[in-house]
């Protein structure tokens, strides 16, 4: 797969442009496929990735160039010649956008870009002769002088377009070419290309994203509104309602019925307790990851982004595992109540004098063997612990075991059977500590009045409908 | 005729940050969030003698909504002298030119974009000035300040006072109260508070010493003029979210953001924006964001340590506040 990208920006006039999130996404996407030079791609391998860029435009260096040096990814730069340092006025009717220069090229070079060619002025090359095709195919050699070998050894085609009369004057110059149209796996003359968009979807994989929910109806509205702002959203997110009693359903419904295509609710009609609720919420779900967050709890904005790139980047990693932020009005008495234990931490970061609001960070520690031995005893794995489908399956899933939590059992199971586990060290996880009664419910009441006032508008409506039906 | 000067479609930008200088000659608008009317404005100071003309091509593309251009010339003392518009069909080249008859002095210059009412808000709308120039008999004195062009720079609104009616409106005295009473109780030493527009929040916010900024100018002049100014230990600078690193200050154990970080405002890049407040906040300070839920993602990679959901005017509020996690309280 050879990926083509152009703009790269927070603001994203057209479609040519993509934002810097979604670019950070999409390379994160990439983890665990080898990013490779054009020099090394092979067509037929599918974990080979190539990232190119035409133009180049300045926003590349500015905004694409941290991000592929903190991914340590390779890249390809196809520029323009003519318009070095210049701006795109023959790209009517897009926005005006600058090139990179000489000094910006080296800076990528130095972050490592490779300078390829994409012609002098990305004039279309139909109908022209042969000395103005030269002119348009070939480096001029106070370029090639600046960029030796290994640069300037791929072409692109200017607007994708292949073409027979150019072809004899690239084999004669180049290592291959690159074009949207009259692809072929076989010749490096012909390598197609992927123009990326935002909506590109580069990896297959899928996460889901469940929220297993009994009686939590204060606390839900929060969850969920967690986990829409998730910066990479998961593929789908279920909701299995275990025969709640309290109002839980209006506010879940309020979700289901905003985000259809995202986010689907279960209800079971008899509660089916913890491990068997589980078990049918993973069969009604497909993605390759799961993760299950408590319907009290919440998660920081990137929690989905940084397990896929943890399991993504360890494919021999079942599970991965993150920090955990404790909160809620049992928050110190949960905290002194974890073992004091070297291989975590837990101290207070928060604290409010008036309302006697506290916080604490609980650090987890790295999955060393010694852990992993005594797993039986300490448990370094949480319940909210992103997993692989495969590994649980292969372990037979959440079981009902005597004496032990359901997921510490699942998760030592997969490492038992010589999967790998992933710390994850980053607070993504808010864990609420709370008793019922004792609960902050504000943000859930604000939740339910939102539904109830929406459920009365249609109440409402259906009223005055059966009223003009009784009337007539 | 002899051409004066032209004004370099590269020295056009659209941030006054350089880190969001944005390319040269177009405006872009950003497709508009629901009920915020997207508007764009460039300007630049130039000093004339005599009369000139201003010529500029300008184009909607075809995806575009459809969009007025507004030309403006005011004097030093801000008063409009000279306004015209026009408005290009969508997906066709319109040449403008327009004759300028002036005084002898000093005026700025103003080029703003106005999405037309009516437009669909999922629709698209940017626009592109293509060569703008200058062109007379007149002389121009001293340099001419680089176009620049503040990217939904509300700055037009704040030709008065107050210009979104908060002191009169319920649902914003009672937001008022609502992120008031968020705010942990302590003593603050410094108190920042991010596009304070003119002030509705700011002199009830706790701290020893204020600090004020807003992108707009205008809204800046505006509360510097508030009499609370005078009575508290306070200062306002105008200056985009982005620029703030560049503005060196000493950091603040109080934050405040209301209705700032909306991608059409500080666009879609949660690590700078992170990197912004990063820059800003003291070890264990306290940050209070507040915003339109529809409207972002929430993007703070700092520890949250109490939330709210409430309704707003017909919208719903995030309120939330954050604090860091390497503080250690013993």
């Amino acid at each position: 797969m050879i990926l083509t990208y152009h703009k790269i920006s927070p603001f994203t006039p057209t479609h040519w442009w993509i934002d810097v999130d979604t670019f950070r996404a999409q390379l994160l996407a990439l983890r665990g496929k080898k990013v490779v030079y054009l020099d090394e791609y092979n067509p037929q391998n599918p974990e080979h990735v190539v990232i190119s860029f035409d133009g180049v435009y300045e926003c590349v260096w500015r905004f694409a160039i941290p991000i592929l040096r903190e991914f340590g990814y390779c890249f390809e730069l196809f520029v323009i010649g003519d318009v070095l340092g210049q701006v795109n006025y023959f790209d009517e009717p897009e926005p005006l956008a600058r090139f990179a220069n000489i000094d910006q090229l080296r800076e990528m070079v130095d972050a490592g870009g490779r300078v390829q060619w994409h012609t002098s002025s990305h004039a279309p090359l139909a109908g022209r002769d042969d000395h103005e095709l030269k002119r348009e195919l070939l480096v001029p050699d106070h370029l090639l002088k600046l960029f030796p070998a290994p640069h300037f050894q791929w072409f692109a085609y200017p607007h994708g377009e292949y073409m027979e009369a150019a072809d004899a004057i690239i084999r004669a110059h180049y290592r291959g070419a690159v074009t949207t149209n009259e692809i072929s796996e076989e010749d490096p003359y012909q390598f197609g290309r992927l123009l990326v968009f935002k909506e590109t979807k580069i990896s297959k994989d899928r996460l889901s994203l469940i929220i297993p929910n009994y009686n939590y109806g204060v606390f839900i509205g929060e969850a969920i509104s967690s986990v829409l702002a998730q910066s990479v959203l998961p593929d789908e997110i279920l909701i299995i309602d275990d025969a709640s009693t309290d109002d839980s359903r209006l506010i879940i419904d309020y979700y289901a019925e905003k985000f259809p295509n995202l986010l689907r609710a279960e209800y079971n009609s008899t509660n089916l307790g913890v491990v068997d609720n589980f078990r049918k919420a993973i069969s009604l779900t497909e993605g390759d990851f799961v993760v299950f967050i408590g319907a009290d709890n919440r998660v920081r904005y990137d929690f989905v982004e940084q397990h896929l790139a943890a399991l993504k980047m360890f494919p021999d990693a079942a599970v991965a595992y993150c920090d955990i932020v404790l909160f809620g009005p049992r928050a110190r008495i949960q905290a002194s109540r974890l073992e004091p234990r070297e291989e975590f931490s837990v101290k207070r970061i928060f604290a409010d004098v008036a309302t006697g609001a506290e916080q604490y960070l609980w650090r987890f520690p790295e999955p060393s063997p010694e852990l992993i031995a005594n797993m039986h005893e300490v448990n370094f794995v949480h319940g909210s612990a992103a997993y692989r489908r495969d590994a649980y399956e292969g372990v037979g899933g959440y079981q009902e075991r005597k004496g032990v939590a359901e997921d510490k059992s699942l998760f030592h199971r997969m490492l038992a059977s010589g999967w790998r586990a992933v710390h994850v060290p980053e607070p993504l996880l808010e864990y609420r500590q709370h008793s019922l009664d004792q609960a902050n419910q504000v943000v859930g009441r604000e939740a339910s009045i939102h539904a109830l006032q929406r459920e009365n508008a249609r109440l409402k409506t259906k009223i005055s409908a059966i009223e003009k039906i009784l009337g007539s | 005729m002899i051409e004066l000067l032209k004004l370099e479609p590269t020295e056009i930008r659209v941030d006054r940050a350089g880190r969001y200088a944005r390319e040269p000659s177009a405006i872009f608008l950003h497709p508009p969030a629901p009920d915020v009317d997207a508007n764009a404005v460039f300007y630049s100071s130039i000093a004339i003698k005599d009369e000139f003309l201003f010529e500029c091509q300008l184009s909607l593309p075809t995806d575009s909504a459809q969009t007025r251009f507004i030309f403006s010339l005011m004097d030093q003392e801000g008063n409009v002298v000279l306004e015209w518009t026009r408005q290009p069909t969508v997906g066709k080249m319109t040449r403008c030119r327009e004759r300028l008859d002036l005084q002898k002095g000093f005026y700025t210059f103003s080029i703003q974009t106005r999405v037309l009412e009516g437009q669909p808000n999922n629709s698209k709308a940017w626009a592109r000035i293509h060569e703008p120039r200058l062109i007379g008999p007149a002389e121009v004195e001293g340099a001419l300040d680089p176009f620049h062009c503040i990217a939904t720079n509300e700055d037009h609104r704040f030709a008065t006072a107050d210009p979104w009616s908060y002191e009169q409106t319920p649902d914003d005295l009672e937001r008022r109260n609502k992120l008031l009473s968020i705010i942990p109780f302590r003593t603050y030493r410094r108190t920042l508070e991010i596009g304070c527009g003119d002030g509705f929040l700011t002199f009830s916010l706790p701290g020893a010493h204020l600090t004020g900024v807003d992108i707009s100018d205008r809204a800046i002049q505006h509360i510097r003029h508030r009499k609370e100014a005078r009575e508290r230990s306070c200062e306002f600078h105008a200056g985009s979210f982005h620029e703030l690193p560049q503005m060196a200050f000493e950091r603040f154990d109080l934050i405040v953001i209301a209705g700032v970080l909306y991608p059409h405002y500080v666009g879609r890049d949660s690590h700078a924006i992170n990197e912004v407040i990063g820059s800003l906040l003291a070890p264990g300070g306290i940050l209070v964001t507040c915003h339109i839920v529809d409207w972002m993602r929430h993007q703070i990679a700092l520890c949250r340590v109490n939330s709210e959901e409430y309704s707003y005017r017909q919208f719903r509020h995030h309120l939330e506040v954050y604090t860091d996690y390497d503080t250690h309280l013993s």
